[in-house]
């Protein structure tokens, strides 16, 4: 792949952050509610109300106001939390690795899951897999995330009481491994604390398969069709009377061409992950940044909200361009198809 | 004989090409409005006597932890998110299109950067612009009204504007420039509607879409303000009498309702994608 691909895609990225930037902007200030209001909180006297507007410079043009925004955004600062009265970095830093922690292990979930079972799928359309793959699909397109959510919760923690008590990511007699990535699966591996994992591990089940179920049918069919119709085209033909053997085949054949399609749709599901799992961490009362941004608003704390979507925007972009990058180096013609018709799906 | 009662049938009995889900989704819009007045139930009386009732013939999914009629309740929240995805739906689309419609037909730079717009607009996940909105907002079924119908333009806005883009060199378009028809008359009343094909079959699905948005906003404490009743608020509220007191009726109904509805629109689209797709595949 060519540097100057790699250039225009991070031109891109660079872009879409800096709009998202000026939406968060505009939506703060231009909106028909007054922003020192909703910046000082629901609480506020009106003379409170007046020194945050002189501190927040909302007294100068709307002009002055967005350079001085983008400024403090690029000295990292997010401004400070009313809901923790702490810088909003340091509660995103806080926060941020139990929401990875949940996506991370729901994505390789609901990826792993969609590969294995669409290439069992499209390899015999009517076979066990094809079956479970549906099945599992259909589920997934049927039932909102919130259904599902408790769904499980009934199934898993009171019919059948396999699950732990929904409150949080460790058992309450488990002490937290000391931090270091804040990731509680790495973190009670790296001070050796087997029973924080297993914990941490159990608590993960249920939300991660919740998310996972969510966003497995885009996967599934996306990467079923593509693998079901290179199956089908002459080129593999070809190839199969030549004699290759099945491995060779897949590796080098199918599962290339259907890497694009499958990790852009990888990217959108992670984006979907993201407003997902807002809704999962208030049914399993997980700490991270989809409660965090709930709280944030219930206390009117814009910086906290903010924060949030301005991390999770970035985080987004980030992700479709590692899918296109990861896409042209399996299949070079990616990037370029992308530049004939402007636009892919 | 087999091909003139196939004749016979699509002609007369319209009705038998009305899809089954389409039926179900009507009568649940329109049962959410008459059933409540009808069986004379309320759904934000409370009984504490009644409180935590099974299902039963009394309570047909039984009451929750202030006595409430379950089945009322749920009923009367279908009026409310019907009524969001409804407003939401009808908003965007009218919208999207318009703005789509713009771009497709100006061509150059003016669709290029309305497509920038879009890109950027797509750029937030859903869920997160809705929070960002209704942080400043407030929570209200205007604002997530509002904020659904934002969410969705874009998409409705590329499907025009991919299908307008090839009909603005049409010769139609020389045609009625020529006998001095004005470019607005040209744009709305000769092209807009040749593409509005994928737009009108995405609608219900996107509709559907709305539905469990507007759901996952109220769990969230974001839609209506209690004791009304909303899917998503009850579904929220009873996971602790699920947890606590074992009443899985009380989040499960709703949220039973939540996805017949979700899935019914699916099915609709499905059926409007397959129609509107057979009658306009050959004419382009």
């Amino acid at each position: 792949m060519g540097a100057k691909a790699i250039g225009r895609r991070i031109v891109q990225l660079l872009f879409v952050t800096w709009g998202a930037v000026t939406i968060v902007f505009f939506v703060g200030r231009v909106l028909p509610v007054e922003p020192a209001l909703v910046h000082s909180g629901p609480n506020a006297t009106p003379e409170m109300v007046a020194a945050t507007r002189e501190r927040l410079g909302l007294d100068q043009p709307l002009a002055v106001q967005y350079v001085s925004y983008l400024k403090q955004l690029l000295q990292g600062d997010l401004g400070k939390s009313l809901l923790t009265g702490r810088d909003v970095v340091a509660d995103l830093q806080a926060r941020l690795p139990a929401s990875l922690e949940l996506i991370a292990v729901a994505l390789t979930l609901a990826g792993g899951a969609a590969l294995v079972l669409a290439m069992a799928a499209a390899a015999r359309p009517n076979g066990f897999a094809a079956r479970i793959g549906n099945a599992v699909a259909f589920t997934g397109t049927a039932l909102p995330t919130i259904l599902l959510g408790v769904l499980l919760l009934y199934v898993f923690y009171l019919v059948l009481p396999w699950a732990p008590p929904p409150l949080g990511r460790l058992g309450l007699r488990i002490a937290e491994p000391p931090r270091v990535t804040g990731f509680l699966l790495v973190d009670s591996v790296l001070a050796g604390r087997w029973d924080a994992f297993r914990s941490a591990a159990h608590h993960l089940v249920l939300p991660s398969v919740t998310l996972a179920l969510s966003i497995f049918p885009q996967l599934f069919r996306v990467l079923r069709e593509n693998m079901a119709a290179s199956l089908r085209s002459d080129a593999l033909a070809a190839v199969r009377l030549a004699g290759v053997k099945p491995y060779v085949m897949w590796r080098h054949y199918i599962l290339p061409l259907a890497a694009g399609p499958g990790l852009t749709m990888l990217a959108a599901s992670f984006g979907y992950l993201v407003g997902g799992t807002v809704l999962v961490e208030h049914i399993y009362s997980w700490n991270g940044i989809g409660s965090y941004v709930v709280q944030a608003i219930e206390a009117g704390d814009y910086n906290g909200v903010q924060g949030v979507v301005l991390i999770s925007a970035l985080a987004y972009g980030i992700s479709f361009f590692l899918a296109d990058f990861f896409a042209m180096r399996v299949d070079p013609r990616w990037g370029r198809e992308d530049e004939r018709h402007g636009h892919t799906a | 004989m087999v091909i003139r009662l196939e004749r016979m049938r699509t002609s007369i009995a319209w009705w038998r090409h009305v899809p089954f889900s389409l039926v179900i989704l009507l009568l649940l819009a329109f049962g959410s409005l008459v059933v409540n007045p009808l069986l004379k139930l309320d759904p934000t009386t409370t009984n504490i006597a009644h409180q935590y009732a099974e299902p039963s013939k009394q309570h047909l999914l039984g009451t929750d932890g202030a006595g409430r009629d379950v089945f009322a309740r749920v009923m009367a929240a279908a009026q409310v998110d019907l009524g969001i995805a409804f407003a939401a739906s009808l908003a965007s689309v009218t919208v999207g299109t318009l703005l789509g419609a713009i771009a497709g037909y100006a061509g150059g730079r003016w669709e290029r950067v309305l497509l920038h717009v879009f890109d950027i607009w797509q750029a937030i996940p859903g869920m997160l612009l809705g929070l960002l909105t209704l942080a400043v907002t407030g929570p209200g079924i205007v604002p997530l009204i509002s904020v659904i119908a934002v969410i969705n333009i874009p998409v409705y806005a590329r499907m025009v504007r991919s299908e307008m883009a090839p009909l603005r060199h049409a010769p139609l378009v020389e045609a009625a420039r020529l006998s001095h028809v004005s470019e607005a008359k040209i744009l709305l009343v000769y092209l807009l509607p040749r593409t509005l094909t994928s737009a009108i079959a995405y609608l219900p699905v996107q509709a559907g879409f709305s539905v469990a948005m507007a759901a996952g906003f109220g769990f969230i404490g974001l839609g209506v303000k209690p004791p009304a009743a909303e899917w998503g608020a009850m579904i929220s509220e009873g996971i602790a009498d699920m947890l606590f007191f074992g009443a899985w009726w009380i989040p499960l109904a709703p949220g039973a309702m939540l996805a017949l509805t979700v899935f019914l629109f699916y099915r609709v689209g499905h059926w409007l994608a397959k129609k509107v797709g057979n009658g306009v595949g050959g004419a382009v």
